[in-house]
């Protein structure tokens, strides 16, 4: 229905600019002091897509009531908007939006203070995906609400992380671009299997069989798993390949480095339009459980 | 993404998916049963559509068409509370093969869709 489709484009893209904002201002707080070429262009960023990721977020929940009727006049019917207005969609976009907007001027406010808010920005973000869904209504709600927040502060980390650093690679010396790109590396290390085993631990739980793999939901899970393995060469290939060259002072390298940064956010954007389209239209466990 | 990022994976995975297998499954509000019964032929027309699904639920459309989606019918009087069991009256159906569309607000809140389809006498007018 061209309801749903809307819907899922506008959540698709709301996922984009709010993982952008949080990322910003997680790459901001860890990076801003080495980043002195390319700072002020990522606050930028970061504050364009917290306010894009307001206006999306907005878009999507003034939806939600159509997509209840089917049809897009249900924007217009009372009594449905008051369902959405009770239901945990509300406290959600609620700090989905507050969160963006201390992102947005926390970024703007380059101050002890505006960072501080900022990062709280970035955890209401990504706690407010806790507070709906799948989670939030399951009986082991705090074990797997811990896991769903950190997974998606590491995508975070990841997705968000990537403008900036094609950014300083082009902006930066050669050397200095090396040397944030090492200590991104060096993070991401230690967050991305926290990422991966995270997903796992929600996606097994919320399918409960194996079975429901060949399901449309578990046919996207396959290809987000299939997608992954494709980002993790590319960073293996960030990591031990072109950073050590940029490093020696390579600029191909550097070239090499940018393109292989514009694949990861090409893939990462097509994972989370996926994760878009399998959290809107189909159940986890659909029809087993 | 390096060595250590594969010892990682190497040691949290498999404690991972056996946590996660000892984990009691957790249900998701799906249409359980519908009369007049998905695919099934009904000598006569339904006095009431009844949708059962595995928790409450609110429905929030109930459309009733041919199986190409012509002739569409919406259906406005629905039940504003929350129940697992639904019970809407049907319009007037005379013979022939129906598809029911419905969505629901679940209590996690997410808003589901799904259909069913059934005849009404041998399926061959109407």
């Amino acid at each position: 229905m061209p309801v749903d489709v809307t819907s899922i484009v506008l959540r698709a893209l709301s996922f984009v600019a709010l993982f952008q904002a949080a990322g910003a201002a997680i790459f901001v707080a860890l990076f801003s002091e080495e980043a002195d070429a390319s700072r002020a262009i990522v606050r930028r960023i970061g504050s364009v897509a917290a306010i894009a990721g307001i206006a999306l977020a907005a878009g999507h929940y003034a939806l939600e009531a159509a997509r209840m009727a089917g049809e897009f006049a249900g924007v217009f019917d009372a009594s449905l908007q008051q369902l959405v207005l009770a239901s945990s969609s509300s406290t959600a976009v609620a700090w989905r939006i507050a969160g963006l907007a201390l992102i947005a001027s926390g970024l703007h406010a380059r101050s002890a203070l505006g960072q501080t808010a900022t990062l709280v920005g970035a955890t209401l973000v990504t706690t407010a995906f806790a507070l709906a869904g799948h989670t939030a209504e399951s009986p082991f709600r705090w074990g797997l609400s811990l896991a769903l927040i950190a997974h998606l502060l590491a995508i975070a980390f990841w997705f968000g992380g990537l403008v900036p650093l094609y950014l300083m690679s082009r902006r930066e010396a050669l050397p200095r671009a090396a040397e944030i790109l090492d200590r991104y590396s060096s993070i991401a290390t230690r967050v991305v299997p926290g990422l991966f085993i995270a997903g796992v631990l929600l996606t097994m739980f919320l399918m409960s069989s194996l079975a429901n793999l060949t399901s449309p939901y578990g046919l996207l899970i396959l290809g987000k798993v299939a997608l992954f393995a494709v980002l993790m060469a590319l960073a293996t290939l960030n990591k031990w390949r072109f950073g050590p060259a940029m490093a020696r002072g390579d600029a191909t390298a550097a070239t090499s480095f940018q393109r292989s940064v514009l694949a990861e956010l090409a893939l990462i954007v097509i994972i989370l339009a996926m994760t878009a389209t399998l959290t809107s239209l189909y159940s986890p466990c659909d029809p087993s459980c | 993404m390096s060595k250590a990022f594969t010892m990682n994976l190497l040691k949290y995975v498999p404690a991972a998916v056996l946590l996660a297998f000892t984990l009691q499954a957790h249900a998701h509000t799906h249409l359980k049963a519908a009369v007049p019964a998905n695919g099934s032929t009904v000598a006569e027309a339904p006095k009431d559509l009844v949708l059962t699904f595995s928790g409450p639920v609110r429905l929030t459309a109930l459309t009733i068409s041919k199986p190409d989606g012509s002739d569409e019918q919406k259906i406005s009087a629905l039940p504003a509370d929350n129940a697992a069991s639904i019970t809407v009256p049907a319009p007037k159906l005379v013979a022939g093969q129906y598809l029911v569309n419905w969505r629901i607000v679940g209590a996690d809140g997410h808003v589901m869709s799904g259909k069913f389809s059934f005849t009404v006498g041998s399926g061959k007018t109407g």
